[in-house]
């Protein structure tokens, strides 16, 4: 992992230049390249209750939702031709380098590959073969990393690799960004967890905060990696019945580890206490640290939280063990 | 026949290096092929499942366009497959056509699993079974109903793996993780072996369409394949910017105007 990976500066001629994307011929070469790629990333996603592509996929549309819903502050007012300098500016470069983007939907389609349906601290306790060689740390994530970064590095896909990357700069970047995002999604490492919140308080609430360009590329860095997390519990932040479905399946999810003897607790006997906790120290204070800092899907969807943990919901079994 | 063998070799060839699978030689009608060697690969066992699979569907393909040129039967020549996995020696004996070669009892039977398989099909040994199930492909794999008796091994279980066509053909989901195993090595051995009734079936299947994926699935693959296109045309439409205002050293392939544009 890197703590910062640099951004392209913001170039006027580009931002005026933009090409109607309509226009772009990718080629049938990279189509079906990209296509291969894409289902033989589905293929290596297991059948679990919730870790499945469907939750890939899920992951992906709430990247590209929280990308697409990316403001500046309406506080601020700008002129319109200095709208996407403005633009570019508040948002650490992100809305201006698509490679970034596509580093964010990639991450997400990829970011549970090979998921068990068991936690790493399982994983760990398993002594799984899997454990063993990612060294006990962030174990499942490394893997989605490493699994379909081989998978691209193939000789079959040339032509995709060469659209998504022209140089090696570009791959440094797109890896570097890959890895951050991916590794984001490991929220229980509490080392990983404690130097993340680090970056972002140095980022952010430092005084004399300094314009520099390191800065700029750190905010980014750490602005990107909450996206991914913000997508990876993106059923929180949306509607109920959302919620609901998804929190279901996590649930039969770890009831079916725990049957199998793979998990210690039975869920049903903390569940509700865990999910309002899990919004109380995790998703309520991501998604305020997205909405300070001006994403408006978060302002949106802060009315779902606080409905989401207002009635109790879940597995039908938990209901039956909910004491209000 | 020399004909024959040079283009499937060739073919096969050219399959390996894509995947990152090790020739070691071809003896008479014999190919032998390795994963996890000269690298380690975690996803040894996997990997050359895969790879089996393409080779037989390759070869069926091939024996059809061969047909024109070569002789009318050729198209119904086939393979045995036989993969087994275990611990080898590896190296090159000093001397007169010095070689890079595999010894050891893991070879042995990779041999006679091979041997004892069926034209056409993929023989996989316990061993290989185990790690693939372990990977969570276990409904790649039916067991083959009777042990077979092999020379100096005794009676082995072995399976079969599922070929392309059969999993189009049942439409099962399958899980695939390329969970990583200890380091190993998978060999596989395949050997050209002609008979008289056709094996016809998943001759004209393309390989793209040869992943196996259910509906739901597909639709969720082409919902990503269209978003992550839509980012790819970001990219080259910013990068076609930036090097028109400099050089046109990467040229970005516009459609011309009036034309509709690539849409799901």
């Amino acid at each position: 992992m890197k703590e910062i990976s640099t951004l392209p500066n913001f170039d006027a001629q580009s931002a005026q230049n933009e090409v109607d994307l309509d226009r772009i011929d990718l080629g049938e070469d990279v189509k079906a390249e990209l296509h291969d790629y894409v289902a033989t990333i589905a293929l290596m996603y297991r059948e679990n209750p919730f870790h499945n592509i469907e939750h890939a996929s899920h992951d992906t549309m709430s990247v590209v939702k929280i990308l697409s819903r990316i403001v500046a502050p309406s506080d601020i007012q700008v002129e319109d031709d200095k709208f996407a300098s403005t633009l570019h500016d508040h948002t650490y470069g992100i809305t201006s380098d698509p490679l970034a983007q596509f580093a964010c939907i990639f991450s997400a389609l990829i970011h549970d590959v090979d998921h068990v349906g068991v936690p790493n601290s399982q994983l760990i306790q398993e002594n799984a073969a899997i454990a063993a060689l990612y060294k006990n740390k962030s174990v499942a994530e490394q893997n989605s990393v490493d699994l379909p970064w081989d998978l691209l590095m193939e000789n079959r896909y040339g032509n995709l690799r060469s659209t998504i990357y022209a140089s090696d700069d570009e791959l440094k970047r797109f890896r570097h960004l890959v890895v951050n995002s991916v590794m984001a999604t490991d929220i229980m490492d509490k080392d990983l967890k404690v130097l993340r919140n680090g970056r972002w308080d140095k980022a952010f609430n430092e005084a004399q905060q300094q314009n520099s360009l390191e800065k700029v590329n750190c905010k980014a860095t750490i602005v990107i990696e909450h996206f991914l997390q913000a997508s990876d519990v993106s059923r929180t932040i949306q509607h109920r019945h959302i919620y609901r479905k998804w929190n279901e399946r996590l649930f039969t999810e770890m009831y079916k580890a725990y049957v199998e003897g793979r998990a210690e607790v039975d869920p049903s006997e903390f569940w509700y206490k865990g999910e309002i906790g899990f919004f109380d120290f995790y998703i309520i204070p991501l998604a305020k640290k997205l909405k300070d800092w001006g994403c408006l899907v978060c302002r949106v969807t802060s009315t779902w939280i606080t409905r989401n943990t207002t009635v109790p919901s879940g597995h039908p079994r938990a209901k039956r063990l909910w004491k209000p | 026949m020399f004909t024959l063998l040079e283009t499937v070799y060739h073919a096969f060839d050219e399959l390996a290096k894509c995947r990152g699978v090790f020739k070691v030689e071809t003896v008479g009608d014999c190919y032998v092929a390795v994963t996890g060697l000269p690298e380690p690969k975690k996803d040894h066992a996997v990997a050359m499942a895969r790879f089996a699979q393409d080779y037989n569907v390759k070869l069926m393909r091939l024996v059809k366009q061969l047909e024109v040129t070569l002789d009318p039967n050729t198209g119904d020549l086939s393979m045995r497959f036989g993969l087994h996995s275990g611990p080898v020696t590896a190296g090159v004996l000093r001397g007169e056509r010095a070689r890079f070669q595999l010894f050891g009892d893991t070879m042995n039977t990779a041999a006679r699993i091979e041997s004892m398989g069926e034209r056409g099909k993929i023989q996989i040994s316990q061993e290989t079974a185990d790690l693939l199930i372990a990977s969570g492909k276990k409904n790649w794999l039916n067991k083959r109903a009777e042990k077979v008796s092999a020379k100096g091994e005794g009676e082995l279980q072995t399976y079969w793996l599922n070929t392309r066509a059969d999993m189009i053909t049942t439409r099962s989901v399958v899980p695939i993780g390329d969970s990583p195993q200890e380091d190993g090595e998978a060999s596989c051995r395949m050997s050209c072996h002609g008979d008289d009734d056709a094996l016809r079936k998943a001759t004209y299947v393309d390989y793209p369409e040869l992943v196996n994926v259910d509906e739901k699935v597909a639709r969720l693959v082409d919902w990503n394949v269209d978003l992550l296109l839509r980012s790819l045309r970001q990219i080259v439409g910013r990068r076609g910017v930036f090097l028109g205002g400099k050089s046109r050293a990467r040229p970005v392939s516009l459609l011309r105007p009036g034309r509709p544009s690539w849409r799901k």
